[in-house]
Formats: C-alpha cells, structure tokens, sequence
C-alpha cells in the first residue's frame, strides 16, 4: 500500500499552474489545429485490433457556426466527450469515433475540421478539446456541410465497411441547409483535392451513402423550419428533430440501436438508454425523436408498421 | 455469481495487485470493485510480458482486457490522480482504462486543499509523523465525519457553480485549521509549497475544471450500475486496499488509516449489488513482515532487505518500507479480525531461497509479564506471548496500548530452512490453516495453487502437486 505519485504528479502540476494532461488546454483553439486541418489528408481510418476485432465506424459532425448559438459549445464541451460511454453502456461493439467540425467555406477560418477515429472516449475528448469553435458562418442560410459529406465519402477507410460490407454512421448536427453545388474550388482550398467538376449536394450524398448511413440531426424544434425540408429531400426518415440538444447522444446512440437492430421494440430501446444514463424526465422527448426511425425500421412500438 | 473478496493481513504491500491480477486472469472475472482506502494505494501488477503497473485508484484488473473497475462509496477519490493514473497506464498500452472505470457518485473527494492541509499537519508533527501517503485521503475522510454536510462527493462535480462556492469556503476553513498550527510548522520549502495552496490565485477554478473532467467523461454514476454490472458478471473481485493491521479500528493506534481494511465494506457492498453471489473470502499473507512509515514493526530487521525486491520504495511522504521476519502473533492476529478464510494466499515466497538463510517469530518474549492480561489471548507456560486479543469494541484507547505493548516486546526468533516446503509447513503449522495459493514472483503465471489445497476447486485451471513445488509453475 501506500502509493502517492500520480496524486503527488498531479498535486505539484495543479501548483505550477499547468494542467495535468497536456490534452486539457481547454478550449483555446484559435483557428484550425494543424492535426484537424482536412488539407492534404488521404485517408482518416478506421481499423479492426486485437482489442476491438468488430470495429464500426461513427462519425459525427458538428456545426460550429454562429447560428447554433450556444449549442456548439454544450455539445462539444458537455454532451459528446461522454458519447462513447453512452455507446458502449448501450453495448454497441467497438465503436470507433470520428469527431468533425462544420463551418463555412465562404466566411470562415476553419471550414471543416477533422479528427481521427478514436476507440476511447479521452482521445475522443482531445479532438473535441482542440477543435476550434469558430461561430461564424454567413447570413445565406447555408453552410458547407456538403462540404463534410464529401470528405467522409472519399476520404475515410473504414473496416467494417471493407471486411464486412457494413457501412459506418454518420450523425450530423445542424440547423441550416447545405449548398446546392460543391464548388471544385473550395473543395481544392480546403482539402487540396483537384476536381474536374463541381459536384451537386445530391451526388455528393450518394456517394457518402455507399459507405455511410448518414442521419441529419436538428438540435431543436425553432430550428426545424430553416432546414429540415431540404435534408428530408436528401436523406429521407434519417432527419431526427430534437426536443432539446442535451439530448444528442440518447438520440444518436436510439438511432444507432434502432439501425443496428440491437434492440427488439422501443421499450427495449427505452430500457436500455435510461440504463446507460438517461435522465428519466427525457425519455419521452428521446423517443418521440426516435420514432420515425423505428417506424421505418418496423420495430414494434414505432407505431404503424412497413411490415405490417 | 461468485465474488473475490480480498484482504491483506498485514499493513500493506503483500502482493494485492497481484493477486487481482491472478483472479481476475482465473476466474474470468469482468468487474473489479474497490471497497476501501482511496487514492494512496500502490498496487503492482506485472503483466506476462514484463509492463509494470503501479495501480492506486484503477482495479489492478485492468491490464486483462475488457476488465471494468468500479469504485465504490467507500473509496476516496483524487481526481486529478486518476487522470494522471490513466496517462501513466495510456503510456503501458493500455488506452481504454477511463472507460472502463465508473465511480460512485457518492464516494468523497479529495480536493487540493485537503491534500496541503494533511501534508502541513504531518510536518508540524515533526519527529512524531504517522507516515501519511501525503495524498490527503485522511484528511479528507476526517473532514467528512466531523462535518458530513459540507463533504464533498462525486457527485458534486455535476454542478460546478452550486460547488464553486463550497469550495471556497472549505479553503477558508482549511486555511484557518492551518493557521493554527502554523508555529509548529518548521518554516521550509515543503511547507511553502503546500501553503501556497491556499494562496494561489485561480488555483481553485483550475482544479475544479479539471476534476469535472471526470463527470464529461461520463464516470460517475449512481451505485446502480454496480448492480447491472454485476447481474451479468460470472465473477467479480473485491480489490482490498492497505491491510488488516492498518484499520481504522483493529490496527495499532494512531499508526492505522481512515478505512475499514476488513472484509466489512466489501460484503456490505456484496449484500447490496449481488445478494445472491457466492463469497469467497481471500486473504494475502507476504511470507516475512513489511511495513512503510513509521509504526510497531516488532520484527524489523535490515537483513532481508538485499534479497526483497520492492516496487514500492521510499516515498516521499510515507517514509522508507522496513522489513522484518515473520511475525506468526501479528498475522494470527489479522486472521481472528477477518474471521475463517476460503483461501489463503503466501507471496514472495521466492525471497528465503535468495536470502539463503529465514527466521521465523511464533511468540513474543514477555519474562516480567509486563503485558496486561486483557491485551494478551494466549500466552505459553513459558510466557511467551502467542496471541494478542483481537479487539471486540471500537476502542482507540485500548488499541493505542496494543501499540505500547508491541513496542516494548522482545520476538522469539527460530531459524528455518530457507526453502519453499518448509516455509509453507511453518507457516500453516504455526496460523492452524492452510497457504492455498503460492506466489513466487510479481507476475500472475507466479502464482499457483496447491494442489493439496481444500480451495483448488474455487480457482480453476492448474495447480501445482506436493512433489512439484520445488520445480517451475506449471505454464497456465
């Protein structure tokens, strides 16, 4: 017995008035940090190992621009670093997590930021730490999320999708639209990548949906009407409205377990997230979200059946 | 459901972390619960392919895959130590470790100011220092019982804002403690440095963002997770901090620590998360006396100390680790606290062959019969002391004379042949029990069961026969 060094390590570092873990230069982030920065980067992986032999794929992307208001920053400073630990209480295998930044490519410093797939919720935590949360954007009503799509279909390797032809996920949070047409010129300032053509928001989507299922999540009901038409046009049930953006990993961790199949009715569903912490007064407003998954999924209690 | 309750029946350091390793290894265990102590612990664990690990505040468990730990109520919790416990461990490969932790809502926290007023007050003890770990669990569990309603808990680190200004004020109050005793304080750059503690502007708002890393990270939870986890657990081990002769009530007063260091909390725990499991209570016996810091040690003696390996070594605060032989009162004396055992397990039972040489103390020297009878439980015709009452009341007083008692006794010291065999034999023959479980390294393909052993049912997968214990462990 009778150990005090890493309390002794921690006592003199909180005295000589640095943090702990170099990980915690919290959320100084002035522009884009150089690890995030989607330039010149070929492929953001993710792989099987010893340790997580199913890895799946999970990317979720963030709108940091101005027009979320505080939202950015309760998501990625409160709700996502405990993301993974919803996920695996919720005992989805092996997730591995890809944390991305939305911005504007017209107005802003950082348009898109992109971490790396992280099995752990602390590495996760360090990408999140080190995004830049710019709140910019334009007054168009737009931002680059096509922008994000395109990089995650053609610059992602995902194991699960290459052993086992299962595609990842993809969770995007936003309350605007995407742009109609992918410049090739932002698409070459931002990721270097030289295109012949601009490509349409529709073909870029297509192209994500042979790897990804992509969800599109809006963080509140006052949001809904600036965006939600167009994202249904793209991506069809896969559009979850919120009843508030504190509930955002209940709501994706639902929609994973509903796509997953890893859950046989919504009171499966509802069980197993207030067993991975959900507050009881939201489990209403979380499965109201969820509903129009599970209906389209047919799982009992998702109200009127396909199969049915 | 079967539970691994661990206990050390010394004052630490006998091969805990080991053990955890080993059980959880053999018996599949997934959840490691710790039951007492706090973040002072040092457990070792040397895994098969030579990292080393020194565990404090995770499960010693956590090496071994997909191993969750579980800190309970009971334990006393250094944020900040964690995270710097989970770097250290990211930096041995395993990165996953905070995510496979979970800790009680309710278990206290030790905040910096707990911490510098527990180091300022063993200073100003000077000569007459208890051996604090200097890691503030003492004063934080002595702060707690005094006044329960401004103890700080886990579950606390939820609301930064509502605990911002407690915090403040547990400064203030700290800081006057200190004042008091500020004279006795031998002025020096150890005591500016825990003073400035309280001086040290944005300190508090430092620590508080970094302690409430723990909530972001989603680790504290209610003790109902403890429940789920073990409804689906085929075993689960029971991780005892510090040692029988170091409890709060049973030890050798003021020379103990803050915390039930028996099998009390433990079961406690079993009755309320897993009512139906099968306990099996283990205890870890080192096979010559260890203690760190100061205290009755009767036994001592400077000549094991080249052939012990020690991982543990001086601390800064806790003082150097001291040796002595087998004492047989001291652990007949931690056997009739914890009360019968399913196993008992004896480490470093690899030091008498490297000594070359082993002694072994079955009775304490007492002529004059200078000890009070209601301290004694057994004596020889001889008057020689063989066994020390086992306290029935929670008697400091009583337990402070214990101490007296075992300062001025004399140990009646026997050579043995320094071989494994006969080291075990004395040791079973002396205790009236049976060593279940051998241990001749720090790694867990170091420890085996006797294959003569009533317990070698409850840990499945090899044992090692009567003839072959002199050869290697079979390979597990």
């Amino acid at each position: 017995m009778g150990y005090g060094n890493y309390s002794s390590d921690a006592h003199e570092a909180l005295l000589r008035g640095r943090q702990v873990l170099p990980t915690q230069q919290v959320f100084q982030q002035r522009t884009t940090h150089p690890l995030m920065d989607p330039k010149g980067v070929r492929l953001r992986e993710s792989r099987d190992s010893a340790e997580h032999p199913q890895s799946l794929g999970i990317a979720f992307a963030l709108d940091v621009t101005g027009s979320m208001g505080s939202i950015p920053e309760l998501l990625a400073r409160q709700q996502l670093p405990h993301f993974m630990k919803v996920l695996m209480d919720c005992k989805v295998p092996d997730p591995q997590l890809l944390f991305v930044a939305v911005g504007d490519a017209t107005s802003d410093h950082s348009p898109l930021q992109v971490g790396q797939f992280e099995s752990t919720a602390e590495l996760m935590d360090q990408w999140l730490t080190w995004c830049h949360l710019e709140g910019g954007g334009g007054g168009s009503g737009e931002e680059s999320y096509e922008l994000a799509l395109y990089f995650l279909a053609l610059h992602t390797e995902m194991d699960c999708w290459v052993k086992r032809q299962k595609r990842g996920y993809l969770f995007m949070t936003g309350d605007e639209k995407p742009y109609p047409i992918l410049s090739r010129h932002v698409v070459e300032a931002v990721t270097g990548d030289r295109l012949d053509d601009d490509l349409k928001v529709g073909e870029v989507v297509a192209e994500l949906q042979k790897t990804f299922v992509p969800f599109f999540v809006i963080p509140d009901h006052d949001r809904r009407r600036r965006c939600e038409r167009t994202w249904r046009d793209l991506l069809g049930d896969h559009v979850l409205c919120m009843d508030d953006p504190a509930d955002v990993c209940f709501v994706t961790a639902g929609a994973l377990l509903l796509s997953e199949g890893l859950v046989a009715d919504v009171r499966e569903l509802e069980a197993t997230l207030l067993a991975s912490g959900m507050p009881k007064e939201r489990r209403s407003a979380v499965v109201r979200t969820l509903q129009p998954i599970a209906k389209a999924q047919g799982v009992k209690g998702g109200g009127w059946s396909l199969w049915r | 459901m079967r539970a691994f309750l661990l206990v050390d029946l010394g004052f630490g350091d006998a091969g805990k972390g080991l053990l955890t390793d080993f059980l959880v290894r053999r018996t599949s265990a997934k959840v490691v619960v710790r039951y007492n102590g706090g973040a002072q612990a040092g457990h070792n664990v040397v895994t098969p392919d030579g990292r080393h690990h020194t565990f404090a505040q995770l499960g010693s468990g956590t090496f071994v895959e997909g191993v969750r730990t579980f800190l309970s109520r009971h334990v006393v919790v250094h944020p900040t130590a964690l995270l710097a416990e989970a770097a250290a461990l990211r930096a041995q490969g395993v990165g996953d470790a905070l995510d496979r932790a979970r800790l009680s809502e309710d278990a206290l926290v030790i905040t910096p100011f707990h911490q510098a007023a527990g180091r300022l007050r063993e200073l100003a003890r000077g000569a007459e220092r208890h051996g604090t770990c200097g890691v503030g669990v003492g004063e934080t569990v002595k702060d707690a019982l005094e006044r329960p309603e401004e103890a700080i808990r886990a579950g606390d680190l939820r609301d930064l804002s509502r605990l911002r200004p407690r915090l403040r004020r547990l400064r203030e109050r700290k800081e006057e403690e200190i004042e008091t005793l500020a004279r006795s304080i031998q002025p020096g750059a150890a005591a500016a440095r825990e003073l400035a503690v309280f001086s040290h502007e944005g300190l508090l708002d430092r620590w508080l963002a970094e302690a409430a890393r723990l909530v972001t990270l989603g680790l504290v939870v209610s003790d109902s997770t403890l429940t789920a986890w073990l409804a689906e657990a085929g075993a689960v081990i029971f991780e005892g901090a510090q040692g029988v002769l170091l409890d709060e009530w049973a030890g050798f007063h003021p020379y103990t620590t803050w915390s039930r260091c028996t099998f009390e909390n433990a079961l406690e725990i079993v009755t309320e998360a897993a009512p139906g499991a099968e306990v099996q209570r283990i205890g870890v016996l080192r096979a010559h006396a260890v203690r760190h810091g100061p205290g009755p040690l009767p036994t001592e003696t400077e000549e094991l100390r080249p052939a012990v390996r020690e991982h543990n070594g001086c601390g800064e605060w806790q003082g150097a680790v001291r040796y002595g032989w087998f004492d047989a009162v001291l652990a007949r004396y931690a056997l009739d606290i914890v009360g019968p055992l399913d196993a008992l397990a004896l480490t470093h039972l690899d030091v008498p062959s490297r000594l070359g040489s082993w002694r072994i103390c079955a009775g304490y020297d007492d002529p004059m019969e200078l000890a009070a009878s209601d301290l004694v439980a057994e004596r020889t015709s001889g008057g020689l002391i063989t066994r020390l009452a086992a306290p029935s009341d929670r008697c400091l007083a009583l337990q402070e004379r214990l101490t007296e008692l075992l300062r001025r006794v004399r140990p009646v010291l026997e050579d043995i042949d320094p071989t494994e065999p006969e080291v075990v034999r004395q040791t079973e023959q002396m205790l009236g029990c049976s060593v279940d479980l051998i241990c001749r390294g720090p790694r867990a393909v170091d420890v085996a069961c006797r294959f003569s052993s009533p317990a070698r049912r409850i840990f499945p997968g090899g044992v090692i026969s009567e003839g072959d214990e002199h050869q290697a462990l079979r390979c597990q």
